[in-house]
């Protein structure tokens, strides 16, 4: 039986926190401190991948929690770009040429809304000016002199040949859509029946007479376009110079507050020479204000000089930092918007709106990872962007050619931006292994450790870190005791006694649960109970497959002995990790043999229920059977091995060891013990080794044998390396303490047998052979006689040995 | 808009005539918009010109459309589908401008002589006609639109005759009064107090003309007026001034409405259609 002195003592079933080199009360004295706290390999990259400038040195920042690390890079980089110089300013402006490719117009930093204005006035300005200017009376008479120049070019030429028509005894008459000539007698024009009752040659000369008038009048009403174009050409130089007259002060007013930006001044013109050409558009009775009629992109009169801004940035400002927390291919690199216009999608310069890599040029841009890699043509684009310095506005549906709407190509913007990409470990190596050009783009790895040494001063610092957060929550203070109790946390789901978790996110989840159960006491700050309540009732929300699979087992539904002992049978530990919760469950694994090959079955990889790493592991036992025992003859032995009343998949080799105590207890047929458990795996040579899950499986099994009743040699036995990494539950430690359960450090197989069984293991002697009255002789004489069966069996009496 | 609004209109109706597609559309908005000012009943009246579809069945006649140039035989048949299609867009347009200002029309389509303001026959007491002049500087000159300027004259009907280009301002009402009969300024008056504009009057005994009245003298009584509209009495026509109206109003762009009684004797249409055959 085990004794308490074999059981590893209270003290190294958890570390508590030591906060003695910090003097508080509570978290409101602690100081803030940089969430960055024991990254400095992260932050070192980062600081370089910030500083160089050259193409492709961009960020994939690492972690085994990004989400948590984002809020942290982001403080770093916004703490960077303050003292940085802040980009220049982005306009969009209608191209009043080729209007469906806008221009893209640099300004300097914050010059955008000024430039917006300026125009904004001027369109105010010509709203008034230009009307005022086309109702002036010297306007209207000019206008009205070139009007009546071509009347009376009509009508002379009309009148001379209704002169001829009237001097002929012939009628101009006007019809619905035109004119017709009618023969007259003494000012009156002849009906039909009196015409034909004119004599034959009469009615031959009249006739002879209209088709003479008719071809005059064919003329005249021939040169009539002529001579309406000659007017229409006078009205628009008309307009042109009216207009010059109109707007050019009001240009030469706005070029006046833009004299340092030539690109403002040549726009300008531009504007001039649009509204001189164009007038017809602001101005209806000019009447050219349909020569637009058949351009793809139309836009509204005075709306052809509005200034989009895109992007702008207050000179204080500094270096843009955004975060682009739904990275679409459109989000990114912008997009083009439509309205309906009389059931027609139309667009124009002022609909481009900015993506991120817009608002974010000149600085840094976060992404996530996954986010971008999910998101539809959007790596691509970003890739695109980067390798071209140039972000190009591209549309999936025009990518997916799904539509064919009237749509623009703005000029690409100059692209200068830091990206910064967060994502899992796995991402960043599969990004490295399958795309080629992602390390040209992404240089820079910053590589967030996952938790903290838990040396001299890090709780200190780890204390420092909890005020922090908490602040940075509004939540309430922590009381000292509570910040012990976050740092045993924090160790905890380190999984590691000696570490401290840098997952800082799932640390502010629990401080703003601790506070909950604070405020709901009234309390002034949060106290220890507050944490532990916290992580109570963070663990019972989760914990209803835990509660159900451990009912099946009080219920021996699920067959799990914790008293007694069994011949090749044993408490095995597996841990479930489910919606972010790990608990641990014992499960029976049990062992035969016969003589055989020397096989040992694994059933579970025969059905293929077990991984890899799990049929790893059961391997490993033939090598320490054929290692151990197997020196004069080779193994004779079929043995099969299964995790009873499993029916779900089994990975991982931490069973290893447990498997084989139950393998030698059958081959022994030695009774193994009911009451303990075991977690471990082991290699070749029967040194048990580290697992993982050792704080979640002792608490399993712990809490099946409390339900029943603990009987004081109830127990674990855990790998000895995994006894740094002990950070178990209060009740447990109490228990153990009180001598009412125990937790068994073991190195070897042999130590675990001997704990097992209550009978020696027993060491190979000079002679060769184990002694006597040990698992290891009983093992051994097993085999040989299993061997000596295997030889004397005819080989046709194989079928056992599968 | 109006100033009273809750007295009888001074003309229950506004009659427009029509007799080709080739209405003034700044015209025709101007006419629109007065008939609301004055809310009075639109009513669009599209006269298919009886002489002309008489004279169409003669083996000489013969048409030129402005738009093709190029002559073509003329049916009964074929001016008559052409009055229809006239009268539809004619139709469609007055429609366009009366919805744009909320003015509900009446329209019509009758057989008459087009250049004898014959659709005044449909009018009653208190019915204002108007007379769009044509955009085309031809059709001004030519039959029926000349004729019927002179038939403006010569009929004691209310006219309104509104010029090509027509512009719509604000601006006083003048009363232009070639006789002392006081028709022109009692009208004017009662229009001036229905759209809210002031009214100016001349003529009378203190007219600064000696009569005939001509252009000259309302150019130089009206020097430095920006007028709504101008009511004009009418006056003797005379051989060196014939239509007066049509020239003020063409002159200034503003409506000229003629009140007062006709001159049967002036000078008669130049082309009066129908001919009686000899000894009928």
């Amino acid at each position: 039986m085990a004794s308490a002195s074999d059981a590893l003592s209270p003290d190294r079933l958890v570390r508590r926190s030591d906060l003695s080199a910090l003097s508080f009360a509570t978290t409101a004295e602690l100081a803030d401190i940089d969430l960055m706290v024991g990254q400095e390999r992260a932050g070192s990259a980062i600081a370089f991948g910030t500083e160089v400038a050259a193409q492709g040195f961009n960020l994939f920042v690492v972690g085994a929690s990004p989400d948590s690390l984002d809020e942290a890079v982001k403080a770093l980089l916004e703490e960077r770009a303050k003292p940085a110089p802040p980009p220049a300013d982005w306009v969009y402006l209608n191209n009043f040429v080729t209007p469906h490719r806008p221009i893209a117009m640099e300004l300097p930093p914050g010059g955008g809304p000024a430039f917006r204005e300026a125009m904004r006035e001027f369109v105010q300005d010509l709203k008034l000016a230009l009307p005022a200017a086309f109702e002036s009376d010297d306007y209207q008479a000019r206008r009205t002199a070139i009007e009546q120049a071509f009347s009376q070019k009509q009508e002379a030429a009309f009148k001379a040949l209704q002169d001829e028509a009237t001097a002929s005894n012939v009628a101009v008459i006007r019809t619905p859509f035109g004119f017709t000539l009618a023969p007259m007698k003494d000012g009156q024009v002849l009906r039909p029946d009196v015409f034909n009752a004119l004599p034959e040659d009469e009615r031959s000369r009249v006739h002879e007479v209209i088709q003479v008038l008719e071809k005059n009048l064919e003329a005249v009403l021939q040169s009539v376009p002529a001579w309406d174009k000659e007017r229409r050409a006078e009205l628009r130089k008309l307009g042109k110079e009216t207009t010059e007259n109109a707007v050019g002060h009001l240009i030469e007013e706005i070029k006046g507050s833009f004299v340092e930006l030539p690109g403002v001044l040549d726009h300008l013109e531009r504007v001039r020479a649009d509204l001189v050409e164009n007038v017809g558009l602001f101005v209806p009775q000019q009447g050219n204000g349909s020569d637009h009629e058949g351009d793809a992109v139309v836009v509204a009169p005075f709306d052809r000089y509005e200034v989009n801004l895109l992007v702008t940035q207050r000179e204080e400002q500094g270096a843009p930092v955004v975060q682009e927390l739904h990275p679409t291919l459109a989000n990114l690199v912008g997009r083009i918007e439509h309205i309906a216009r009389q059931g027609t999608l139309m667009t124009d310069f002022r609909l481009i709106k900015p993506g991120a890599l817009h608002r974010a040029n000149g600085g840094y841009l976060l992404l996530d990872a996954r986010a971008v890699l999910s998101e539809p043509f959007c790596w691509t684009a970003l890739k695109r962007a980067l390798k071209s310095r140039h972000i190009r506005i591209e549309s999936a549906v025009d990518l997916l050619s799904l539509t064919s709407t009237i749509s623009l190509e703005p000029d690409p913007i100059p692209l200068n931006v830091k990206i910064v990409l967060f994502g899992e470990r796995i991402l960043y190596y599969l990004l490295a292994a399958l795309d080629p050009e992602f390390r040209e783009h992404f240089k820079v790895l910053a590589d967030f450790d996952d938790s903290l040494d838990r040396v001299e001063g890090s709780e200190a610092t780890y204390a420092r870190l909890v005020a922090t957060l908490g602040r940075q929550k509004g939540l309430l203070p922590l009381e000292r005791d509570a910040v012990g109790r976050v740092i045993e946390r924090a160790a905890r789901l380190a999984g590691d006694a000696e570490k401290l978790t840098l997952a800082v996110e799932e640390i502010g989840d629990l401080l703003v649960e601790a506070e909950y159960w604070a405020r709901k006491d009234r309390a002034a700050a949060i106290r220890a109970g507050d944490v532990g309540r916290a992580i109570d009732e963070q663990f019972k929300r989760a914990s209803r497959i835990r509660d159900r699979m451990q009912e099946s087992i009080l219920r021996d539904i699920a067959l799990i002995d914790t008293s007694g002992t069994a011949v090749g049978q044993i408490n095995g530990l597996s841990v479930t990790e489910l919606g972010g919760v790990m608990f641990g469950r014992p499960t029976r694994i049990t062992a035969r043999v016969s003589p055989g090959a020397g096989k040992v079955v694994d059933i579970e990889r025969e059905v293929e229920l077990g991984g890899p790493i799990h049929s790893k592991g059961v391997l490993i036992l033939s090598g320490f059977l054929t290692g151990r025992y197997g020196l004069d003859a080779p193994v004779s032995l079929l043995a099969s091995l299964v995790f009873e009343q499993s029916y779900g998949g089994v990975e991982g080799d931490s069973a290893s060891s447990a498997e084989l105590y139950a393998l030698l207890s059958a081959l022994a047929e030695v009774p193994l013990r009911q009451d303990l458990a075991v977690t471990g795996s082991v290699n070749q040579h029967g040194k048990v080794q580290a697992i993982g899950g050792v704080n979640e499986k002792i608490e399993g099994f712990f809490d099946i044998c409390r339900a029943r009743g603990l009987t004081g040699t109830q127990g674990v036995l855990v790998p000895a390396a995994n006894a740094q990494h002990l950070m178990l539950r209060d009740d447990v430690v109490e228990a153990c303490a009180a001598g009412r359960f125990a937790v068994h450090a073991v190195a070897t197989i042999d130590e675990g047998l001997a704990l097992m069984t209550g009978m020696p293991a027993g060491e190979r002697g000079a002679d060769g052979t184990f002694p006597e009255g040990t698992v290891n002789r009983r093992v051994e004489d097993r085999m040989v006689a299993f061997a000596r069966t295997r030889r004397a069996l005819p080989v046709d009496a194989g079928a056992r040995e599968t | 808009m109006s100033g009273p609004g809750h007295a009888d209109p001074v003309f229950r109706r506004a009659v427009i005539g029509f007799h080709d597609a080739g209405c003034s559309p700044s015209g025709l908005d101007a006419a629109v918009g007065f008939a609301r000012a004055m809310e009075s009943q639109l009513v669009g009246v599209f006269v298919e010109d009886t002489p002309l579809l008489e004279w169409s069945s003669s083996p000489l006649s013969r048409h030129v459309t402005t738009l093709a140039g190029r002559w073509a035989t003329a049916t009964p048949d074929s001016l008559a589908a052409e009055f229809a299609t006239a009268a539809r867009i004619v139709r469609r347009r007055l429609s366009r401008v009366a919805e744009a200002l909320g003015v509900s029309v009446d329209f019509r389509v009758e057989r008459a002589s087009a250049a004898s303001l014959t659709f005044a026959a449909t009018a009653r007491p208190r019915d204002l006609l108007i007379v769009v002049e044509p955009a085309d500087p031809m059709a001004r000159l030519c039959y029926p639109f000349a004729d019927l300027v002179r038939a403006i004259e010569a009929s004691s009907a209310p006219v309104l005759y509104m010029p090509h280009g027509a512009q719509q301002r604000r601006g006083p009402v003048v009363s232009i009064e070639p006789q002392l009969d006081g028709e022109s300024s009692r009208i004017a008056a009662e229009v001036a107090a229905r759209i809210g504009e002031s009214l100016i009057s001349i003529g009378g005994a203190d007219a600064p003309w000696t009569a005939p009245l001509n252009l000259q003298d309302v150019e130089h009584a009206l020097a430095g007026v920006a007028e709504r509209l101008v009511v004009l009495g009418r006056p003797e026509p005379t051989s060196s001034q014939p239509s007066l109206f049509a020239t003020i109003a063409a002159r200034r762009l503003v409506p000229t409405l003629v009140v007062g009684a006709g001159h049967p004797g002036a000078p008669q249409a130049r082309h009066p259609v129908v001919q009686e055959p000899p000894g009928d």
